[in-house]
């Protein structure tokens, strides 16, 4: 570099000036917080390969949240690998996690803010700074607060766990509902865990390694060969291995079947793990769809016949379980008049299934005499149906009665044994800020969370939130029915959508489209007046944003992971890019636009609680942390033994190791050091506190701290609701199955799945439509990862298969520049114009099994029509494969009638691929938690188009 | 590479020397090494050279207890809350209004990229010019580091800080501040610093802008 | 003693998740189109008693390499010490005579560079002391396995050792050097995995 030759300061004179005034003083400035800090594996890696910068973080290609060691090389991302120190995927990737780059540098990328210009959903837009983008932002909600309040506002945070400063912001800003995807993943799954422990994800004990105390007082990472594994491990409508979301059950469920696991897999189809289960000892169940519960209370009724149960397991940890066999047993001497057969036995279940009546006790025998086991319910199979709560009740009443809770080698609940994080950081004080309202011409003072769209609404025991119904209460308005604000009316005037694509995933397409669209007849405008999407990806739900918000990716943010693991664990995520063009952190998102707020005369807004508290990113999240692990010291063996048991542990793992605490006795709290970024940046990112199992008393947070059998939840919701109007769950209830609810069931409940062959008050549309449509994910897992074109080499599940036509598209791929195998591999991400044959790249692929396809004069490769119950069609191309029974056709989610540009090549194949979301009935929500039933779809054949030239 | 590591280390003494002089009232020591023409030689630049004789002259003026109290107030009148006839915060200057201003938040922004922090956060504000002079040392010391352990190669990145944050912060208002110096005060001592910062100021930043063309 | 680098894949931990595949393409920067690495699958039989069976493949660098024969430039393509079989790009012509003469479909010509593309098993990362190539290290199964089979002590010596192994199209005499650890095959005759009514 250049410097003058005249030297304008003399450095001998200065010198003497530095001692003259005395030696360098440091009392304005202290250290604080060490970017740059490397834990040794770092710095290990970066002395080898000279020029690369390693850094841990994790993924969010899909909700895994695997951590990741990610080498940078001139600020670009160069290789992708696991991260070792996390136990949850322990150095392991999956096939989408090392395309990561495909994701950050897709063309599909927002860069900067963008407006609106012509009508939703045409998808035109021109670019504006971010000033002009907050100023629209603020202007409009000031004005919208000002006439209707903060409750006419919607912040759906999407997805994962990046979320806490929106949920800041949100609420910061008057908001009481603040949504997540959790709202619209998979809610009547976790419907058992839920009210019988206050859990969520039931999930089998594999994850190995793992840190466990030894009876020496040392701890010691145990592995496979270590520790007891399941004996059995049925998955119901569940498939680990292409959702590839609970990463330890890929290298865990193989292992324990060389070991002699029998896995069963239940599913309609022959998905991956189906696939490997046989091929290794295991069992594909292919079930009807929908009838996992007849199929489960058969395998409860024949356990409980036999006495198979855990009576002491039950009798020292349960309670209720008297009343809720007791209404279940009152089914056993009823006829069910679609059959002929009592309720819950083998023929009743096998008719119902259409499995044999063999295969089914078989199961039942394995379930009631091998310990440990675990079963295990997926998000599409149970997660997704109308009636899937009652296989969630089953599953885990089973689980619990042979005494596989928390049992070694049994089932854990991951989510009563994950870190506790967020605490303030979340901003859930702001929801207890008083309001007045006028209700009725009368003034009424409450808190802000009693104006809740869906607890004190249509939803009161809507505990995750409501989003598949955000597009009827938009277009209808709410009214409050419980509480002080009880016959309250608001409109909802604004959304906000973020890293959430609900266009595609909230319900049905077409309804969501209803609602953007949808204008007030007197004014002419737009009934939503201000919709805003923030994301890192044009995805379909931007085309209907007024304003888009360039959202850093997440390669480029930061957050700590926590969900799925066992064991406590923390990972952290932090920046190894600089963000894309002028994308942002969600902290920078929340400062900036509480800040255009604050500017624009939002009294809500204090700054010391925002931008003037949050200059950087790490601040934020060492306060999320500061509840961590926050988890209790039980359990066999006992995490800590040399601290007191029961008590509740805070801080980092070596100081609670090493005993640098204090204890809070009054409040039964161990405070070690504070968990901080920087203590996870020395750490290879990641936190582990050991595992433990039999952790009954923190792992059952109910009131009565037993596992419930009469669920004390439910009956909370009924005093709430008693005199009060019916629910809006209970007529929809009431009109798809006919079943009349006045209250919550409390304790085992039964109704038949809707639009199903297995109902007979679905008979005629059966005949008229006799096939069950189903989907479940291909790799990608989530609507926005398609826009990574690489992902069109991954074939999976006989439902993204390169079955595609001839197309163009510009996508950005690798280039290789160099490779003579001794020399590190040299290439560049470079933006391309590719031309893809015909059969050489994945789309959406519709299986249908050879019968039906004969039936229909159907080949691979044709594109059949699809007509729903409703009468909506669309078209896919199809795979006869023997990997599905009849009378079913599989479509994967998210993979089809993709109408965004900013997916790429999968926007290429919308004109013979369809939306499956499009064929949801967008009325057909659960009783209790208002999820749509996605997967309760009947269809039929309308039309075959054979290819042609034109066409190939 | 030698001169770039000597350029560093007398700009890092500077700085901590100009710090000094804005955060604290100046003790008889360093009145006494003043007056001994410690600084004489520090620069070729006209106003640093005024600068440092003016200060020379009026440290040789202060011959008791008496006459540093005199001083001491000056310094508190000038740059203390209360009468803060000069106030040595960024956010006052360039049309801003309050203290703890946008100023202040962005250079505490800047201050935690690199580990640092006000020890009295949210007390004191963060642009106080002895502290923006303290950031400046900071920069050079990491600087001369770099250079030390792995010569030019990083030392480049921390230069680039420094222009960066004397263009966006420092160099845009520190003259202006040593203006109203110079029209606020009679005493030769802060005369002569105000000279001496300015002309400095001046000599480091067109250094700063020099060593970023490559 | 000279290595021997030798592959193991356990066909019973495969989950067929592509992440070799990935893996591959992001280590070595490969173009859509072309993969170093790949995974079958293969259906076979009839509902409800059909199986499918994935099948990753990779280059077998083999001890009698067709590929090596059938090159008609001295040197552009060659089998290392080591056991490695690697193409030399700066003498590569890009004639494609190997890509035809490999019975694995493991070559082919890489359309950025022109000329001869294979796996190398990572021999950039072998240089710097990783004995791992990109798709062990991700792995998700930790079905694959690499080393040094001259090693008695080598994780994949003690693999080779305690396991039956395959190869693929043994009778071609290519003595590929990927083993593949079985399916529990005999079951499948069986068919006793699958319901049937």
């Amino acid at each position: 570099m250049k410097i003058s030759r005249r030297n304008f300061v003399k450095l001998s004179a200065a010198t003497a000036a530095a001692a003259a005034f005395g030696a360098q003083s440091l009392s304005a400035l202290t250290d604080k917080v060490n970017l740059d800090l490397q834990s040794g594996e770092e710095q290990e890696l970066e002395d080898k390969f000279s020029g690369y910068d390693v850094k841990y973080t994790y993924d969010s290609y899909c909700p895994s949240e695997c951590g990741l060691e990610v080498w940078t090389k001139d600020g670009k991302v160069e290789k992708i690998y696991g991260n070792y120190a996390d136990p949850y995927n322990h150095g392991k990737m999956c096939g989408k996690g090392p395309l990561g780059a495909g994701l950050a540098y897709s063309l599909g990328r927002i860069k900067y803010p963008m407006m609106r210009v012509g009508a939703r959903g045409e998808g035109k837009f021109k670019r504006v700074s971010w000033d002009e983008a907050l100023d629209h932002i603020a202007t409009k909600i000031v004005d919208i607060k000002k006439k209707h309040g903060g409750e006419s506002i919607i912040v759906d945070t999407g997805d994962m766990t990046d979320t806490p400063p929106y949920y800041r912001m949100g609420r910061g800003m008057g908001a009481p509902h603040i949504t997540e995807h959790g709202s619209i993943c998979d809610t009547p799954r976790r419907f058992g865990p839920r009210v019988f422990i206050d859990g969520k994800r039931w999930e089998p004990d594999l994850m190995r390694p793992t840190l466990v105390r030894q009876s020496d007082g040392s701890l010691k990472e145990m592995g496979y060969d270590d520790l007891p594994l399941p004996k059995y491990i049925m998955y119901v409508g569940w498939n680990p291995f292409t959702a590839t979301r609970i990463h330890y059950e890929s290298r865990g469920t193989v292992t324990a079947q060389i070991k002699g696991c029998k896995v069963i897999v239940v599913d309609p189809a022959m998905c991956t793990t189906a696939a490997q289960a046989t091929a290794n000892g295991g069992m594909w169940v292919p079930i009807l769809p929908g009838t996992d519960n007849h199929f489960l209370a058969a395998i409860l009724r024949h356990i409980l016949e036999k006495g198979y149960e855990d009576k002491a397991f039950i009798d020292e940890y349960c309670t209720g379980v008297e009343e809720f066999t007791s209404a279940f047993k009152s089914y056993w001497d009823k006829t069910d008049s679609s059959n002929g057969m009592k309720y819950f036995t083998m023929e009743w279940a096998a008719d119902k299934t259409t499995l044999s009546k063999d295969k089914i006790v078989e199961i039942a025998e394995i379930i009631g005499t091998t310990k440990p086991g675990a079963i295990c319910w997926g998000m599409n199979g149970v997660g997704h149906r109308y009636a899937g709560y009652i296989a969630s009740m089953l599953g885990t009443a089973i689980n619990v009665v042979m005494g596989n809770f928390e049992a070694p080698g049994g089932t854990i609940d991951c989510n009563q044994v994950r870190i506790s994080k967020g605490g303030n950081a979340g901003g859930g004080f702001f929801n207890g800020r008083e309001v007045t309202r006028t209700v009725n011409g009368k003034p009424v003072t409450g808190k802000q969370k009693e104006l809740h769209m869906d607890e004190m609404s249509d939803w009161p025991a809507g505990w995750y939130d409501v989003v598949g119904d955000h597009p009827r209460r938009i277009l209808e308005g709410i009214e409050i029915k419980y509480g002080p604000f009880k016959g309250y009316k608001y409109p909802i005037k604004a959304r906000f959508e973020i890293g959430g694509n609900t266009v595609i995933t909230g319900s049905a397409t077409w309804k969501w489209q209803e609602m953007y669209a949808a204008r007030d007849p007197e004014t002419g405008e737009y009934k939503l007046e201000l919709a805003v999407s923030i994301d890192s990806l044009l995805l379909e739900n931007a085309l209907y944003a007024d304003v888009i918000l360039p959202a850093a990716h997440y390669f480029e943010r930061y957050g700590i992971a926590d969900i799925y693991p066992s064991a406590p664990v923390a990972v952290m995520r932090e920046p190894v890019i600089k963000p894309l063009g002028e994308s942002k952190t969600q902290v920078e998102i929340m400062n900036a636009i509480t800040k255009a707020l604050y500017e624009h005369g939002d009294t809500d807004i204090d700054p010391n609680e925002f931008w003037l508290k949050y200059t950087h990113d790490d601040i934020f999240w060492n306060e999320v942390m500061e509840p961590t692990p926050g988890v209790k010291n039980v359990g066999e063996p006992l995490p800590y033994p040399n601290l007191p048991e029961g008590y509740k542990l805070l801080g980092t793992p070596d100081s609670l190791e090493a005993g640098r605490v204090t204890i809070d006795d009054e409040k039964k709290v161990i405070h070690g050091e504070p968990i901080t970024m920087d203590w996870l940046r020395k750490n290879q990112g990641v936190a582990v506190w050991p595992m433990a199992w039999r952790r009954y008393k923190q792992a059952v947070k109910t009131g009565s701290g037993k596992i419930e059998f009469v669920w004390s939840k439910l009956e909370e919701e009924n005093e709430k609701i008693k005199g009060g109007p019916r629910p809006y769950g209970f007529e929809l209830l009431e009109k798809y199955t006919g079943d009349v609810w006045d209250e919550y069931p409390t304790t085992f409940f039964w109704y038949e799945p809707p639009y199903n062959p297995a109902n007979p008050t679905y008979a005629a549309t059966t005949e008229k439509y006799p096939f069950q449509v189903i989907t479940a994910r291909v790799h990608q897992g989530m609507t926005a990862t398609y826009a990574n074109p690489q992902q069109g080499e991954t074939p999976c599940d006989s439902t993204w298969w390169p079955l595609n036509r001839e197309f163009e598209a510009e996508v950005a791929e690798w280039v290789t520049v160099g490779n003579d195998g001794s020399e590190m591999p040299k290439g560049e991400i470079k933006v391309v114009n590719k031309r893809f044959r015909r059969g050489t790249y994945c789309v959406a692929t519709c299986s249908m099994n050879p019968d039906d396809a004969k039936a229909y004069g159907v080949v691979t490769g044709d594109v059949v029509t699809i007509e729903n119950m409703l009468g909506k069609t669309q078209k896919n191309v199809v795979l006869v494969t023997h990997t599905i029974r009849p009378g079913v056709l599989k479509l994967p989610f998210g993979a089809g009638g993709r109408f965004s540009p900013g997916v790429g090549t999968t926007y290429q194949q919308r004109d013979y691929t369809a939306n499956v979301n499009e064929f949801v009935d967008p009325n057909l929500l659960t009783p209790i938690f208002g999820f749509p039933g996605y997967l309760d779809i009947q269809a039929r054949i309308v039309a075959v188009e054979k290819p042609t030239f034109a066409t190939i | 590479m030698n001169e770039l590591l000597e350029m560093t280390e007398a700009r890092m003494h500077v700085y901590n020397m100009l710090r000094n002089i804005f955060a604290n009232e100046p003790t008889m020591k360093v009145l006494k090494s003043l007056s001994n023409g410690v600084l004489k030689d520090l620069s070729e630049n006209e106003d640093v050279k005024e600068g440092v004789e003016k200060m020379a002259e009026a440290s040789r003026e202060i011959k008791n207890t008496r006459d540093l109290d005199e001083l001491h107030a000056e310094f508190a009148r000038l740059f203390l809350m209360g009468k803060m006839a000069v106030p040595p915060y960024e956010s006052l200057y360039k049309g801003g209004k309050t203290l703890m201003g946008d100023a202040a938040v962005a250079v505490r922004k800047e201050y935690l990229e690199e580990g640092l922090q006000v020890e009295k956060l949210y007390q004191e504000p963060d642009d106080h010019i002895a502290t923006e002079f303290e950031f400046m040392f900071f920069l050079c010391k990491k600087t001369v580091a770099a250079l030390k352990k792995s010569g030019e190669k990083k030392a480049g990145a921390f230069l680039a800080k420094q222009r960066d944050f004397m263009e966006t912060h420092l160099g845009n208002w520190a003259p202006q501040f040593c203006d109203k110096i110079l029209d606020s005060t009679n005493s030769d001592f802060y005369r002569g610093a105000a000279l001496l910062t300015k002309g400095f100021i001046e000599e480091d930043s067109r250094f700063l802008k020099e060593a970023g063309e490559k | 003693m000279v290595k021997k680098y030798g592959f193991v894949i356990d066909l019973r931990k495969c989950v067929a998740c592509y992440g070799c595949q990935s893996s591959c393409r992001m280590e070595n920067k490969m173009p859509m189109g072309v993969n170093r690495a790949r995974v079958g699958i293969i259906d076979t039989g009839e509902y409800p008693n059909n199986h499918r069976f994935f099948l990753p493949v990779l280059c077998n660098h083999c001890d009698n390499p067709p590929c090596v024969k059938a090159c008609p430039t001295p040197g552009a393509t060659y089998k290392r010490d080591d056991g490695l079989v690697l193409v030399n790009e700066k003498l590569c012509i890009g004639c494609g005579y190997c890509v035809k003469a490999c019975p694995y479909d493991a070559r082919f010509i890489n359309p950025s560079t022109m000329v001869a593309d294979k796996c190398t098993y990572c021999a950039h990362r072998i240089a710097e002391g990783l004995e791992e190539p990109a798709c062990v290290r991700n792995c998700i199964g930790h079905a694959r396995y690499f080393g040094d089979m001259n090693d008695p002590n080598s994780e994949i010596s003690r693999l080779l050792a305690e396991n039956e192994t395959e190869v693929l199209r043994e009778g071609f005499g290519t003595k590929p050097n990927t083993y593949y650890i079985m399916d529990n095959r005999a079951k499948l005759l069986d068919v006793s995995g699958v319901d049937e009514r």
